[in-house]
């Protein structure tokens, strides 16, 4: 309804500061809720009106969810982050790999290979549930971290997007290159890559995010408390500790800031990304 | 330019793998906790010399405190079981099924493992159990009839032994004392002495205690809670035979309308969410007078509650009802030496093992002999432990289900038309109309 | 090889006739064929090993009696599928997640869009909102659901005690048939708003501005520039963002799940997803399972054929 061209008059300027300004707390009012419930006391969790600011900010709580019995919150942490890094850099290094082959060098198949990857794209993860189950059990993987890296190391729509972005380089760069006698696998690294950074940037975050925040796949394989990842252990936190709200908001406060300070850092390059990949 | 393409490739490849590799052998390295290593292993324990016998056992303790007496009790087995090499292996308790299920499925579940006792059919019907009938039989010092005779009855089944009943738990009236001297009104034991506390009273009671945001009964989203109500008004969860359902009687029916008369007419009763532990906390924060729940409830209480409280046994309806929940020690079918296992079920089941469990007080012993009773009436508060014991005599044991799967019968089918009858959205007798219908298909002809 | 692919969709897809050219094959070419092999090798083979492996072997297991324990499985052809589609609870978990979708379209496309026309005017502190309307995308699902089971709290959630400000009831979102579908949806809309405003943002970055300006030569107003210029050439992206998200709510399984952790009111939140993760790992019929899992991904299939179909009534490539 805005024009990009005219500047605002005063009265539409404040109507849509207004409107975002709504907007805005709406969105952000349930993070505030969660730090702030986080460091209230047991009691101020259940009052009403709902406590606005913990009298005196309960700091301890963080400290008390990483001592919790039964609960290796630490240990979840680290196999946390240890998965979603194997993951992120896993899937791109092959989605690199495979893009750069599709985009640029010629093979017998290649195009019906590339279809077969753009059709694997809309197959939900459901489907595979099951067989994957079984296929981890004949691998020996329940309840392993192996089974919530390895799998998710090979992306098809990685590959794709990769693909789609190689082919906007220019040639010249890569034929001068290949008459200086580099190797492809030089090119690769030396040229594509970093003319690359948004879309890296926006697949690893998007890597990162899934990776750190998937549940559905973890909660069927992986049982045993020293080898859960900080998803499980929330679930965890929540039924076993449900009467200790404030435990349970600072478990949600560690899992949750994490995927927010990345994507405070990564978020210029992350619109970028989208805007430069995903559509026109 | 083509030795170089070609190595870079293969570079790139291989360095993939160790990257792989590197993912690999870091989760390698982690404590492999739960994986015991070995302890189904047949070689291992099929050796003869020396080689000592892995056992590997596990419990569900609720936190770190009963984790510590288990561990402490498996150090006691140990001493006595030279030739066994024990190793207890505790779970926590949510997805405590899951995981096992995921390690029946893989062949690594414990050698001992508890289980509720619902679910002790669907593992045993599963050929997952080790029958224990003839260790039982041959071993002369050990007696089935020291343990409560509900559960026996049911890990009974067709002749063999599915397991040893290892705890039970009745339902019980857990009250906020002080709501009830604020409202001045008689609590539950105070009816009780009177020979007073009946469905009118429980009801009367109940609403009495209810206004401004404090309410006067609360209970769990869960079958035990609801079902207590089926059954006090002289209904049943199942058929005699256990065939088909029995929420289809005018009995279960008038149970069910009655609890939903108090949520709906008297609105005594915060309705219970799916998110099963809002009633706990409400109860734990001061805002409900009268909490139906098991004895795993009292140690949370003894933590949170800054008020006095006590616990009294279920109000009498048309009959006396509640559930004796109760969990039994299975052993794994796959277990290498049967032997050994039980030996070890034998000492984790013993009278005075049991007494140091029940010295903690989030359950009671299975064993029906004064000396674990004993124990467990010393833990206090709640006062009136003689509540959880008095119920025992004409408790429901916990039934494991071998004409169909108690999950998916409960869950899938009867749950959600309880929620509707709960909820008010549908009358009891509506329910009863159509629960065997619905549930009929899932019980085996 | 220098063939520039600008859009994402249908160009993607190589040309089909450049397979058939004549190649000779020099060493240099058999290298580079090598070569290309090589690179794609790791993916190729972990996706045949993870992805069409367990494609095929699903398929299988949908036509068995498989449980998840090993015991001896036999064929039993269709019945599982005859069953699921019998089977009330998956009918209502089918209806349930179409409910899910009516809600879900809209609440989570609409106000996007607005949003993005609102943040692609010349306002300041764009970034600031931005980041704002993006933060709930980037938490953890699982996170989120505990955290709105607490703010829909009955008694004490900051939910109710806002509505209690406008004078309305206190409303039973989690314990009320009638309502738990709808906090889901709000939980998921509330998530998935800022996804989709970026990438909505990223279409209107692509228009043209001379369109505009001559638009505005034409003396059309600013919601006829709306109506004429902007909506339409933003189709591409607003098939994007409906497409994903049409795929994204029928598989919608964490939001419920973890809200109701053990079960929803009468069921009133059962997904599909929901239904399938049920029956094969809590029930154990894993080829049951499987079979829903199959009728699901053929709807999808099918939805989204459909949608390619329409989309070329409606979407404007240039």
């Amino acid at each position: 309804m805005i024009s990009r061209i005219k500047p605002l008059g005063i009265g539409t300027q404040v109507v849509v500061y207004a409107l975002l300004l709504i907007i805005a707390l709406g969105m952000v009012y349930p993070f505030y809720y969660l730090v702030s419930t986080a460091l209230k006391t047991t009691q101020e969790t259940s009052t009403l009106p709902v406590v606005w600011w913990p009298a005196s900010a309960q700091w301890h709580n963080f400290v008390d969810v990483m001592n919790l019995p039964n609960l290796p919150w630490f240990q979840m942490l680290v196999n946390s982050v240890f998965v979603t890094v194997c993951v992120t850099v896993g899937q791109i290094v092959t989605s690199i790999m495979g893009g750069y082959a599709f985009a640029r060098l010629r093979f017998p198949g290649r195009e019906a290979l590339f279809v077969g990857y753009l059709g694997s794209i809309m197959i939900p993860f459901v489907v595979l549930m099951v067989p994957m189950y079984q296929l981890m059990k004949n691998l020996q993987w329940i309840d392993k971290l192996e089974s919530l890296i390895i799998p998710w190391i090979f992306s098809a729509y990685g590959t794709f997007l990769f693909r789609q972005f190689f082919k906007t380089i220019p040639n010249d760069l890569e034929e001068a290159a290949l008459l200086d006698g580099a190797s492809r696998w030089t090119i690769l690294w030396r040229i594509f890559v970093p003319l690359s950074g948004p879309i890296i940037a926006t697949q690893a975050t998007f890597t990162f995010l899934y990776a750190w925040n998937s549940f559905l796949w973890p909660l069927i394989i992986i049982s045993t408390p020293a080898k859960k990842v900080l998803t499980l252990g929330l679930l965890d936190l929540q039924g076993g500790y449900a009467t200790r709200l404030e435990l349970v908001m600072a478990g949600s406060t560690i899992v949750i800031l994490p995927t927010i300070l990345i994507f405070l850092l990564a978020q210029r390059y992350f619109v970028e990304g989208i805007a430069t990949t995903g559509l026109k | 330019m083509n030795r170089n393409s070609r190595m870079s490739a293969l570079g790139l490849f291989t360095s993939t793998m160790l990257l792989l590799a590197a993912c690999d052998s870091n989760t390698a390295n982690t404590p492999a906790a739960g994986t015991g290593s070995g302890a189904t292993n047949p070689t291992a324990a099929g050796s003869t010399g020396g080689a000592k016998i892995a056992i590997r056992w596990r419990t569900r303790p609720g936190d770190a405190a009963e984790q510590a007496v288990y561990q402490a009790l498996s150090d006691e087995a140990q001493k006595n079981l030279p030739d066994i090499d024990l190793k207890y292996d505790p779970s926590p308790n949510q997805g405590y099924e899951d995981k096992l299920n995921t390690e029946f499925a893989s062949g690594t579940a414990p050698d001992v493992v508890w289980v509720p006792g619902a679910s002790s059919a669907s593992y045993a019907s599963r050929n997952l159990l080790y029958d224990i009938k003839p260790l039982v039989d041959k071993d002369t010092s050990f007696k089935l009839g020291d343990f409560y005779d509900g559960p026996v009855n049911e890990v009974m089944h067709d002749g063999h032994l599915w397991g040893i009943p290892r705890d039970v738990s009745t339902l019980a009236i857990y009250y906020n004392a002080d709501l009830f001297k604020a409202k001045n009104l008689p609590t539950p034991t105070d009816l009780m002495k009177q020979g007073k506390w009946d469905w009118d009273n429980f009801r009367s009671t109940a609403k009495a205690l209810t206004g401004g945001d404090t309410y006067g009964l609360g209970l769990a989203d869960w079958w035990g809670p609801w079902s207590y109500f089926v059954y006090a008004a002289g209904g049943s969860l199942f058929n005699k035979d256990k065939t088909a359902t029995g929420l289809d009687t005018p009995e279960s029916v008038a149970g069910l309308q009655y609890l939903s008369d108090l949520i709906n007419v008297d609105k005594s009763i915060p309705l219970p969410t799916a998110a099963n532990v809002d009633a706990e906390a409400l109860f734990n924060a001061g805002k409900i007078g009268m909490m139906i729940n098991g004895r795993w409830f009292t140690p949370g209480v003894r933590q949170n509650a800054k008020f006095k409280w006590d616990v009294e046994e279920m109000p009498k309806g048309k009959a006396n009802a509640t559930w004796l929940f109760w969990g039994p020690y299975v052993m794994n079918a796959k277990t290498a030496n049967p032997d050994a296992a039980w030996r070890v079920i034998k000492a984790i089941t013993s009278a005075s093992a049991m007494g140091k469990v029940a010295d903690m007080g989030s359950n009671i012993p299975a064993r029906k002999d004064q000396a674990a009773v004993d124990a467990f009436l010393k833990s206090s508060p709640p006062a009136n432990n003689q509540a959880f014991i008095s119920g025992t005599k004409y408790a429901t044991s916990e039934i494991p289900l071998w004409t169909a799967d108690f999950n998916e019968y409960m869950n899938k089918q009867v749950q959600p038309m309880v929620d509707k009858v709960i909820s008010g959205k549908m009358t009891a007798a509506d329910m009863g109309k159509q629960i065997k219908a619905a549930t009929d298909p899932l019980f085996k002809k | 090889m220098s063939e520039q692919v600008k859009t994402v969709g249908a160009a993607a897809v190589p040309r089909r006739g450049r397979t058939r050219e004549k190649v000779v094959w020099t060493p240099a070419r058999t290298r580079e064929a090598l070569v290309g092999y090589l690179f794609l090798l790791p993916n190729l083979l972990g996706l045949l090993i993870f992805l069409a492996v367990p494609l095929l072997s699903s398929l299988y297991t949908s036509f068995t009696d498989a449980n998840i324990f090993p015991t001896n499985t036999k064929i039993i052809g269709v019945t599982n599928y005859i069953n699921a589609v019998n089977d009330s609870t998956f009918q209502q978990a089918v209806s349930n997640t179409g409910a899910f979708l009516i809600g879900f379209l809209p609440l989570s496309i609409i106000p996007a869009l607005a949003l993005a026309v609102l943040l692609h005017s010349q306002i300041r502190g764009k970034t600031v909102f931005r980041v704002a309307f993006f933060l709930p995308v980037v938490a953890s699902v699982v996170g989120v659901s505990l955290l709105w089971r607490w703010l829909f709290q009955y008694d004490f959630g900051p939910v109710n005690q806002l509505l209690g400000l406008f004078g309305i009831a206190k409303i039973h979102w989690l314990e009320s048939s009638d309502w738990a579908m709808i906090s889901v949806i709000v939980v998921a809309s509330w998530q998935a708003i800022g996804y989709n405003m970026v990438l909505f943002l990223a279409g209107l970055q692509g228009i043209p501005r001379q369109l505009y300006e001559a638009a505005v030569v034409d003396g059309a107003t600013e919601w006829q520039q709306f109506r004429r210029v902007t909506l339409p050439l933003l189709t591409p992206a607003t098939f994007f963002v409906f497409i994903t998200s049409l795929i994204k709510g029928l598989q919608v399984f964490s939001e419920p799940a973890t809200m109701f952790n053990g079960g929803s009111p009468a069921n009133s939140a059962l997904t599909v997803v929901w239904e399938l993760y049920l029956e094969g790992f809590r029930y154990f019929k894993l080829g049951y399972a499987s079979a829903m899992a199959w009728l699901l991904f053929l709807v999808i299939f099918v939805v989204t054929l459909i949608q390619f179909r329409l989309s070329e009534r409606w979407v404007n490539y240039e």
